[in-house]
């Protein structure tokens, strides 16, 4: 392959990657309510004072560990499924330890952008 | 859905009419849907007709509104409940304490007002979260630590004002204890200022706590004498460095040495929180590995003795941050270890690295201890997601009961030995034993806590309650009271402060009537309820 | 008794009772009313297909059948009392719903240690032509032949529950088929068993 070719294949690539990684308005605005509201018990990383149970994980994903036994990812932002109704349900509902959340809190533009968000084709 | 005491719908749908000329409509909550999301997610009564339901919610968003709501509600009798955040889980929640009440849920006002790192404070209004102030403290760059409470998520404002708790020095630790001057909209509407605050034009608001005269900011904390709008928070300045430290000791009997000279490193104000724990009895909430041992009653101190042995490890262990610069951190700790060699035989030491402060944002997500260093965080709910032990019949939320006690191995030994009885005799497995450490969210006092599990299922949630109030008679018994609970225990574990024949709550009772006539602000709240509801007590 | 209420048509809603299209061994088990299992079952009144079902199924000479109606809204089924009901027998259930409510019930029975054993997409186009796809039966696939590719599956579904409930397959290929795994028609009905 000569080196132009593997320029055009590299800069198509990284293109594509940086398109597949951006995010609409709406799904940007969903991943700063997710920052703010979701990610410090369904984030990836821990470390706390009562760790985790396995890899040190934040309360909600050990808790999905635990649920879904390998069958399912336990990061909510690497689940590629879920859908808009659940998310919803839950939020509103809460469910075991994980509370209601108020529209004071979590407006529903917020949650309609959160949706958005970890409802994204991928 | 519920509506207000003694109202019709007609009457309510006139007063939620004037909230909405006040608030907007859009901030005003009255649908079935709407109203459930102020429901208390761990009720101990969930789904039965004791749950506290709320009729409605409004949300203002400044000072002037709020005084517009609360002269509404004396107009058309309509009970009130302020939350802040909403988020006092295990204590009621968004929740109010009497069916039909309308929740004044203040997150919207969430304006830091000011942060000052010289003179080492925050003014904050109701809505803001920990998270909130702790960001606005990095970006800003201010040179100042918070102290925190678990979960982050809370407010200042509404964790102080339930005399909530967190984990670095001690007189930071009291939340309550550490604010500094008060707005308040009466439960007439009247806005009042305390403290130096109370001078037009004092520029020392969050500088001199009491002003002249009686200070009236304690009525304002667990009760209903008004609506708080906003509070100094007394901020420690972000420490130079810090090192946490551990002292073990072999005998089950040394325990009240280690105590009495835990004590006096604590009140000369020489150490961050001690953590207390006992490498024989297992962690802070495991389940006992000394079960077999108690099975036959209560040990005595030479089974006791004959145990710690068996396990060839030390009875107790205290760990505490130490919070400065690097020479007095290292010369704290070297005189800690000294005192400690001087008093109790065999005691050994563990340090870890000394760290610089701040910790930098990379660094942060990886942090085991991060509440220590005043950074909020969800990840005490660990104690309730999902796991191993509970993932066949996991619960729904908690509800929490620490048993307070004086300072001493007697006191801390009492309240587990009461709390295990309990929970055996109501057919519980005891969450406490002769190896339970207390946790000293107050410098100057124990916690032994419980922690209860709440469903949403009656049948289980009855057995919860029963054996929460038993546990509440049973520590009464011997003098023990809990520090704070949830809106379905209060006029229980009100009853029990009950010296000379209950002067204390008839007192407050007094102030209530004087200056609550309505009885709008949260009736039945921490017990006390306006004299025209004195028949509700529970 | 079920109330009817105002549907969404999917086709036209054919009228089926009886056992007469029913595969031989789905026929013998339906006749041998000591060996009929409590079924819980679920259905939204929302889609006429689902309503059909539900119908059938207490119409069935099994009195051990309790039908619940979602009525648009599974949170207020869920976390009313189906749930604590799970939590207490954990005897599988059987629905027919949209897929979203499916997507729902399957994680909230994941929480109560339960999964979908078996499901039955009912995908069905523009025209109302209906495609019947089944995962996670060792059922042969004869006892869907007779359902057609026209409307009036629901009815038939119900029919089979007995043989479906009995069927506990440990192939998980009934599992979370939403996502890059699901069948391009977003909007189908599923027949599913939870156990």
């Amino acid at each position: 392959m000569s080196k132009l070719t593997i320029l055009c294949v590299l800069f198509f690539s990284f293109a594509g990657a940086a398109q597949a990684q951006e995010l609409s308005p709406s799904e940007a605005s969903g991943k700063v309510v997710f920052d703010k509201w979701c990610e410090p018990c369904h984030g990836r990383v821990a470390g706390g004072v009562f760790g985790g149970f396995g890899a040190h994980a934040l309360p909600g994903t050990s808790a999905l560990m635990i649920k879904y036994k390998g069958d399912l990812p336990p990061v909510l932002e690497d689940r590629v499924d879920l859908q808009p109704i659940y998310i919803s349900t839950v939020v509103r509902n809460g469910l075991y330890g994980m509370p209601i959340t108020r529209k004071t809190e979590v407006s529903e533009a917020d949650l309609e952008n959160v949706i958005a968000y970890l409802t994204r084709p991928r | 859905m519920a509506l207000p005491p003694n109202l019709s719908q007609a009457e309510f749908d006139s007063a939620l009419g004037e909230f909405e000329a006040v608030v907007g409509t859009d901030w005003v909550f009255s649908s079935d849907a709407d109203v459930a999301l102020y429901r208390d997610s761990y009720s101990p009564f969930w789904g039965e007709d004791e749950e506290r339901i709320a009729s409605a919610a409004v949300a203002p968003d400044s000072v002037e509104e709020v005084q517009e709501i609360v002269r509404i509600a004396n107009r058309y009798l309509i009970p009130l409940y302020p939350i802040s955040t909403g988020r006092n889980l295990t204590y009621g929640g968004a929740a109010p304490t009497l069916t039909g009440s309308v929740v004044l849920d203040l997150k919207r006002m969430n304006r830091i007002i000011e942060v000052n790192d010289k003179r080492n404070y925050a003014l904050v209004e109701p809505g803001v979260s920990y998270f909130d102030l702790f960001k606005y403290i990095r970006e800003n760059g201010l040179n100042l630590m918070l102290d925190v409470p678990d979960p982050g998520w809370g407010s200042p404002m509404g964790n102080s004002l339930d005399h909530g708790v967190g984990y670095t020095k001690g007189p930071y630790r009291d939340h309550f204890g550490s604010h500094i001057g008060l707005e308040i909209v009466s439960a007439e509407g009247e806005l009042i200022r305390t403290g130096a605050g109370a001078i037009p034009g004092s520029d020392a608001w969050q500088d001199f706590h009491y002003g002249v005269g009686p200070s009236i900011d304690g009525l304002f904390a667990q009760s209903n004498f008004g609506v708080v709008t906003k509070m100094g928070v007394k901020l420690m300045p972000m420490p130079e460095t810090f090192m946490n430290c551990t002292v073990t000791a072999p005998r089950y009997q040394d325990l009240q040495a280690m105590i009495e000279e835990v004590n006096y490193l604590e009140d000369s104000l020489l150490v961050g929180m001690p953590f207390w724990g006992s490498p024989v009895g297992g962690g802070l909430f495991d389940a006992s590995p000394i079960t077999e041992l108690m099975q036959n009653g209560w040990p005595s101190v030479e089974q006791l003795e004959e145990f710690v042995t068996a396990q060839n490890k030390h009875a107790w262990s205290v760990s505490f941050h130490l919070y400065g610069p690097e020479e007095i951190v290292h010369a704290t700790w070297a005189a800690i270890q000294r005192r400690f060699r001087d008093k109790i035989p065999g005691v050994a030491f563990q340090e870890e690295d000394l760290h610089n402060l701040p910790i930098s944002d990379e660094d942060i997500p990886a942090l085991p201890d991060k509440a220590l260093l005043g950074i909020p965080n969800l990840e005490i709910f660990h104690i309730v997601a999902r796991n191993p032990m509970t993932d066949a019949d996991q619960p729904d939320g908690h509800a929490d009961m620490f048993t307070m006690t004086e300072r001493t191995a007697e006191g801390l030994h009492t309240a587990a030995r009461t709390l295990a009885e309990t929970f055996i005799d109501l057919g519980f497995p005891p969450a406490t034993h002769p190896f339970t450490t207390p946790i000293a969210f107050y410098s100057r006092a124990y916690c032994v806590a419980i922690l209860v599990p709440t469903w949403r299922d009656p049948a289980k949630n009855a057995a919860s309650r029963a054996l929460y109030e038993k546990c509440l008679d049973n520590i009464a018994e011997k003098g023990m009271g809990t520090y704070r609970t949830a809106p379905a225990f209060q006029d229980l574990a009100v009853s029990k402060y009950s010296f000379n024949d209950g002067a204390l709550l008839k007192y407050q009772e007094k102030l209530k009537d004087a200056i609550d006539p309505n009885g709008i602000i949260s009736p039945g709240r921490y017990g006390i309820w306006p004299a025209n509801m004195r028949n509700n007590r529970g | 008794m079920i109330n009817r209420r105002t549907t969404l048509k999917l086709g036209a809603v054919g009228a089926l009772s009886g056992l007469v299209n029913l595969p031989l061994q789905a026929r013998a088990f339906y006749s041998n009313k000591t060996s009929l299992l409590p079924v819980q079952a679920v259905y939204d009144s929302v889609y006429s297909e689902s309503l059909a079902f539900a119908n059938t199924m207490q119409l069935s000479s099994n009195s051990n059948i309790s039908a619940k109606d979602i009525q648009g809204d599974l949170s207020g089924l869920w976390y009313g009392k189906l749930r604590n009901q799970l939590i207490s027998h954990r005897s599988p259930i059987i629905g027919l719903t949209s897929r979203l409510d499916l997507f729902c019930l399957e994680e909230l029975a994941r929480d109560v240690g339960m999964k979908v054993s078996l499901r039955v997409d009912h995908l069905i186009d523009q025209d109302g032509k209906v495609e019947h796809q089944l995962f996670g039966s060792t059922l042969a696939n004869s006892s869907l032949e007779n359902l057609g590719h026209t409307a009036g599956f629901g009815s038939k579904m119900a029919e089979l529950s007995q043989l479906f409930l009995a069927d506990q397959s440990p192939d998980i290929s009934a599992q979370k088929l939403t996502g890059p795994n699901a069948p391009l028609n977003k909007t189908a009905l599923v027949t599913w068993v939870i156990s």
